[in-house]
């Protein structure tokens, strides 16, 4: 008999999907894509308010969310309930986060900020094409019937994904990251959820432009990159200052709507050392290297190979 | 081994203790020597500073007066809980789906590769066996800035550093 | 066997009715949860009564706890929610754009103060094993430093540690400990009869 609440698997163990449970074969691309779409379509369109659980080795942060959804006027707001005092308000394209600290409070500004449970592209039916999906069997989370979904790569070069969406609203109730042996490599999880409720009249928002942008486009591009991974194309050049650096670099992103791969450029004022990083359980992969007189650094969560392949391929234009 | 990382025959029957706090112990070794610990004061009192060095390393060693106590009164005063659990095996079977997954992992890795006979031979990666010290802090503003698409969430990862030359490419470019 | 397969034998124990396995874990966690519980939790006295009736609540729910999470997220869950019920109850202000944004405000605020947690006895004696800690690992050879690194802040597995460190999973195991016992032998000091007096 499953509890009622939600429990978030053990970082260490393997999602316990058991063989029977997984139909054998993946959907045709057709149901997939549908089955697709319509969490993607959830996530952005619906109004819902509820508190998550994120949950990546030992980091673990609770959020409280209310998504308003419909219309020009979609608009997320987060609130930290652990750690520090943190509100991010995120819009299309970019977010604000005010950040107590000390004894007052610090604004941020980031481009873009996708986050749970918004988590699948637009366009989600195109992910049939890199991953086969298989539905699962029934289960409840936060107290809600869900159906689990399982990503699996068709290749070596993106982590898996496994997903329950709420069987009414298709709504991802937990969604989590796996590596190749099917161990969670980070997890979202609501603990408590409410679907379609209408937002309290919250205080109008501040306006999120200002005069000074985080980032402009790219004019010129120093380097090429000659081979990417199949699926992957860039979907952000900008060139822009890093936090707390005072240095502006070039930040490409490239993505096959799920994982993604940043690619920051900058000038290499003394010889670069060639320097690969992994986080715990290889999570996240790190490549630096010099391209004549640039220093690159390719960064993504993604497998190695993924990360290897856009780095050893770029060259100078 | 160097000469003094010989240990006398006493201190390797210690060391128990510290492997059972990190959990490498087997399970049947390791449920009779937490019968040992339950019973013996010096050895929790030990069990108690390892934790305490634990969470000071990590920042955590927070003196909490009186939690201590309140905690142990707190407990006496429960009812015994009693709900034995008959020992599940511990093996996890991996679902099905990911071992099919990941033995066609390997040969679509090589397929793409070799399928582009105009293209230099993909870069050999030599990693050096040296660890690289470099601060966490001179990633993070990558990992933020890379953040901003792929979670909202803002998570800081333990990272590990080698250095790695590349072989196949002309004059490290 | 991982850290969280230890938990799983402690949590056996404990339906099992060995009390004292519990006190092992609240031993292993307690300071997990009151550095937790201070970052949403202000008042220190608060702080402590979450953290008893977190663990007290754990207790109790032993039996519900079906070993398919690792114990600490289940705790950390339990914590997070009593915490909640606590603020709740106490209606706490919320953090608004508007709130920020206004001029009218100074900045000189002192709602988002760090919380005052210890009593300055207990702060001073956070420092000073903080500080013996640190001593005690700068001062270990270089073997014994990496390895009870790589344990404690990396969370690396023996097996892990090993290949890394390029020797046999004992040798890992054996420098754990000793590297443990030299710490401990340096803060005994300092923390004198306090750790003597209830076991």
């Amino acid at each position: 008999m499953k509890p009622a609440a939600c429990w978030l698997t053990g970082l260490t163990t393997p999602v316990l999907l058991a063989a029977g449970a997984l139909a054998a074969q993946p959907l045709p691309n057709q149901e997939a894509a549908l089955w697709l779409q319509r969490m993607a379509d959830s996530a952005r369109r619906l109004s819902y308010e509820g508190v998550f659980v994120f949950n990546q080795g030992d980091v673990m942060h609770t959020l409280h969310i209310v998504n308003r959804g419909t219309g020009p006027l979609k608009e997320s707001l987060l609130t930290s309930l652990d750690g520090n005092r943190r509100e991010v308000i995120c819009r299309q394209g970019e977010s604000l986060s005010l950040v107590a600290e000390g004894g007052g409070v610090r604004t941020e500004r980031r481009l873009n900020s996708r986050h749970f449970p918004d988590l699948l592209p637009a366009n989600a039916a195109s992910l049939t094409n890199w991953y086969a999906v298989r539905l699962g069997e029934m289960d409840r989370v936060a107290g809600l019937d869900c159906r689990w979904l399982q990503l699996t790569p068709k290749d070596a070069y993106r982590w898996g994904y496994v997903l329950c969406a709420e069987s009414a609203s298709h709504l991802p109730l937990k969604a989590m990251m796996v590596n190749e042996a099917g161990r969670p490599l980070l997890q979202y999880a609501f603990t408590e959820v409410r679907i379609g409720t209408s937002p309290r009249a919250g205080n109008p928002s501040r306006n999120l432009r200002s005069t000074d942008p985080l980032a402009r486009g790219v004019p010129t591009e120093p380097v090429t990159v000659r081979q990417l991974p199949p699926g992957y194309t860039r979907v952000a050049a900008v060139k822009r200052k890093l936090p707390n650096r005072p240095n502006e670099v070039e930040h490409w992103v490239y993505s096959d709507g799920l994982t993604h791969i940043s690619l920051f450029i900058e000038p290499a004022t003394r010889p670069v050392e060639t320097v690969r990083g992994e986080s715990a359980k290889g999570m996240l992969n790190l490549l630096t290297r010099q391209v004549g007189n640039w220093q690159v650094t390719v960064l993504g969560d993604a497998p190695w190979p993924a990360v290897e392949a856009i780095a050893t391929s770029i060259a100078e234009r | 081994m160097l000469q003094h990382e010989q240990i006398s025959p006493g201190e390797a029957e210690q060391e128990w203790l510290s492997a059972l706090l990190d959990g490498e112990i087997d399970d049947v070794e390791g449920d009779r020597l937490l019968g040992r610990l339950s019973q013996d004061p010096a050895l929790a009192r030990r069990w108690a500073e390892y934790c305490l060095i634990g969470d000071a390393l990590r920042g955590d060693a927070l003196v909490q007066p009186g939690l201590e106590d309140r905690l142990h009164t707190a407990l006496a005063a429960e009812p015994t809980v009693l709900a034995p659990v008959r020992r599940r095996s511990r093996q996890y079977t991996r679902p099905v789906v990911w071992t099919a997954a990941a033995a066609a992992v390997a040969a679509v890795t090589w397929t793409i590769w070799t399928a582009l006979p105009e293209h230099p031979a993909p870069a050999q990666m030599a990693a050096r066996p040296e660890a690289v010290m470099i601060q966490a802090s001179h990633v993070m503003p990558y990992l933020h800035a890379h953040q901003d698409f792929s979670q909202g969430v803002v998570a800081q990862p333990e990272m590990r550093f080698t250095h790695v030359s590349l072989v196949g490419l002309e004059g490290g470019r | 066997m991982t850290d969280r397969d230890a938990d799983l034998l402690l949590v056996e124990r404990v339906r099992n009715g060995d009390k004292r396995a519990f006190e092992l874990l609240m031993e292993k966690y307690r300071r997990k949860i009151g550095r937790l519980l201070s970052r949403m939790v202000r008042d220190p006295e608060e702080v402590e009564d979450i953290a008893q009736e977190t663990f007290i609540k754990a207790y109790r729910a032993l039996p519900q706890f079906r070993g398919d999470a690792a114990f600490y997220t289940w705790l950390y869950r339990i914590a997070v929610n009593t915490a909640k019920n606590h603020l709740a109850a106490r209606n706490r202000e919320r953090l608004t754009v508007s709130d920020v944004m206004s001029e009218d405000e100074e900045g000189g605020e002192d709602r988002y103060a760090a919380p005052d947690i210890d009593t300055p006895d207990a702060h001073l004696l956070s420092k000073q094993i903080a500080y013996a800690v640190n001593e005690a690992v700068e001062a270990l050879p270089e073997e014994l430093r990496t390895a009870i690194t790589l344990r404690e802040i990396e969370g690396m597995s023996y097996e892990d540690i090993a290949t890394f460190m390029g020797c046999p999973i004992g040798t890992v195991r054996s420098r754990i400990f000793r590297a443990r016992e030299a710490i401990a032998a340096k803060l005994r000091p300092i923390l004198g009869t306090s750790e003597d007096q209830r076991w």
